[in-house]
């Protein structure tokens, strides 16, 4: 049902800032703070991870930029890039969105956590488990080119049947 | 060996880079003159366990190179630390279990930066884990987003280095939003000594450094998009924009009392 809204927003055009390629940046309709933006993917990505590398760049940047829109034509004085990446992170919307938020000194938004000790052992534990699942990064996801057009399959087949005809030929 | 105000006035801008530098626990660490739990690194960037999680496997994800606030960041970095941050993620969720992830980053102290070294915050989460960064559901009015529009659609094109295309109703040309003026202008403030000394011109590098294909000027047929809703011609005077007779395909409300409905 939430499925098709984040992609009828997009497609409204209502608040939009920017259109990039992968990307756009749109007003959001539900701020945290005036001027709160969301970066999206064009396609309906729902978590970081089964959006392709060069979008994820792409999201990244165009959010960068937005910052310093932020900066330069609201007056911000800070601004928090955050995900939300999963139900457990927070995620209501199945579509992958890039939130920049401008923030001012006592605007009331609590976007913090209360830090925690860990004993030695457990940060031991957790540096292992996640250095060994970072061993193999190294090669991202390039846009692929578009691929040549094929001859189709009928036409194949056509030609097929006029050799053969051929070689009846006695 | 206390460094003067007097002194710090003095130096130049390189001199108080450098100093930064020096000062930088976090540039210490990505040295190695400090120690710490470093999970993943390359030539651009270094990740580490924040020593006060929000929760266990909270990484710091920072390029190694010393900027403040990611608008210094040039584009071709900023693309390397997203895709790190993703591998991060894909990291927690396969090895810890995690159910989601939050990645914040915090440019200024009034977003709440507390390091002078810009950094990506790659969160491990549960569900109903109470850990934070919930975002409070907002309303806006159709009336008030075709304003932050109008405000913020040039000034994104700038960013981007382009000439704002955005073409508007030929009354609101009339009355156009006066200029920010410069005063009202806030720098963005670094935590620590000294508010980042890079500032505008380096802060804006070209879209030519952008690895990731670059984005498209905004679209060209802007008139197409004031064209397409002809309803919106209604909400011309002062008074709110919501037609409740005209509902375009998406409405606003609809993704509004989603978001205001979730339990988060």
């Amino acid at each position: 049902m939430t499925d098709g809204l984040v992609a009828a927003l997009i497609k409204s055009r209502k608040g939009l800032l920017f259109e990039g390629k992968h990307t756009v940046a749109i007003v959001s309709p539900s701020p945290a703070a005036p001027g709160h933006v969301w970066v999206l993917p064009r396609e309906p990505f729902t978590i970081l991870e089964n959006t392709p590398d060069f979008v994820v760049a792409e999201l990244f940047v165009v959010a960068n930029r937005v910052s310093m829109a932020l900066f330069d034509g609201l007056g911000a004085q800070g601004t928090n890039v955050l995900v939300q990446n999963g139900t457990g992170a927070g995620q209501v919307l199945p579509h992958l969105i890039v939130h920049v938020i401008p923030r001012q000194e006592d605007d009331g938004l609590k976007l913090l956590w209360e830090p925690k000790q860990l004993d030695e052992e457990a940060m031991s534990t957790v540096e292992l488990k996640l250095k060994d699942e970072m061993k193999g990064v190294g090669l991202f996801e390039k846009e692929k080119p578009k691929p040549v057009e094929q001859p189709k399959a009928a036409e194949i087949r056509q030609d097929d049947l006029k050799v053969r005809h051929l070689r009846r030929i006695p | 060996m206390a460094l003067t105000e007097e002194d710090i006035r003095k130096m130049s801008p390189e001199q108080l880079r450098d100093l930064q530098k020096q000062q930088c626990i976090f540039c210490h660490i990505i040295s190695k003159r400090v120690q710490s739990r470093i999970i993943y690194e390359d030539d651009k960037v270094t990740a580490v366990l924040d020593i006060n999680p929000a929760n266990p496997g909270h990484v710091l994800l920072m390029p190694k190179e010393h900027y403040s606030v990611s608008p210094q960041i040039p584009d071709d970095l900023m693309a390397h630390l997203a895709m790190i941050a993703k591998q991060m993620s894909q990291a927690m969720l396969r090895a810890l279990g995690a159910q989601g992830t939050t990645v914040i980053a915090a440019n200024g102290v009034a977003a709440g930066q507390r390091a002078s070294h810009f950094m990506m915050h790659i969160i491990p989460r549960r569900d109903g884990d109470k850990a934070g960064m919930a975002l409070p559901p907002g309303e806006v009015t159709e009336h008030q987003v075709m304003e932050l529009q109008r405000v913020l659609a040039p000034v994104v094109a700038k960013a981007f280095g382009k000439e704002a295309v955005v073409v508007e109703r030929p009354d609101d040309a009339a009355k156009e939003a006066p200029e920010k003026d410069g005063p009202a202008k806030q720098e963005p403030q670094a935590a620590g000594q000294r508010p980042a000394p890079q500032q505008s011109a380096p802060a804006h590098p070209s879209p030519s450094g952008v690895p990731a294909p670059s984005p498209s000027p905004p679209s060209s047929p802007s008139p197409a998009k004031r064209a397409a809703p002809p309803d919106e011609d209604k909400d011309d005077q002062d008074k709110d924009g919501q037609d409740s007779d005209d509902k375009p395909e998406a409405n606003l409300d609809d993704i509004t009392s989603l978001l205001l409905g979730g339990k988060r």
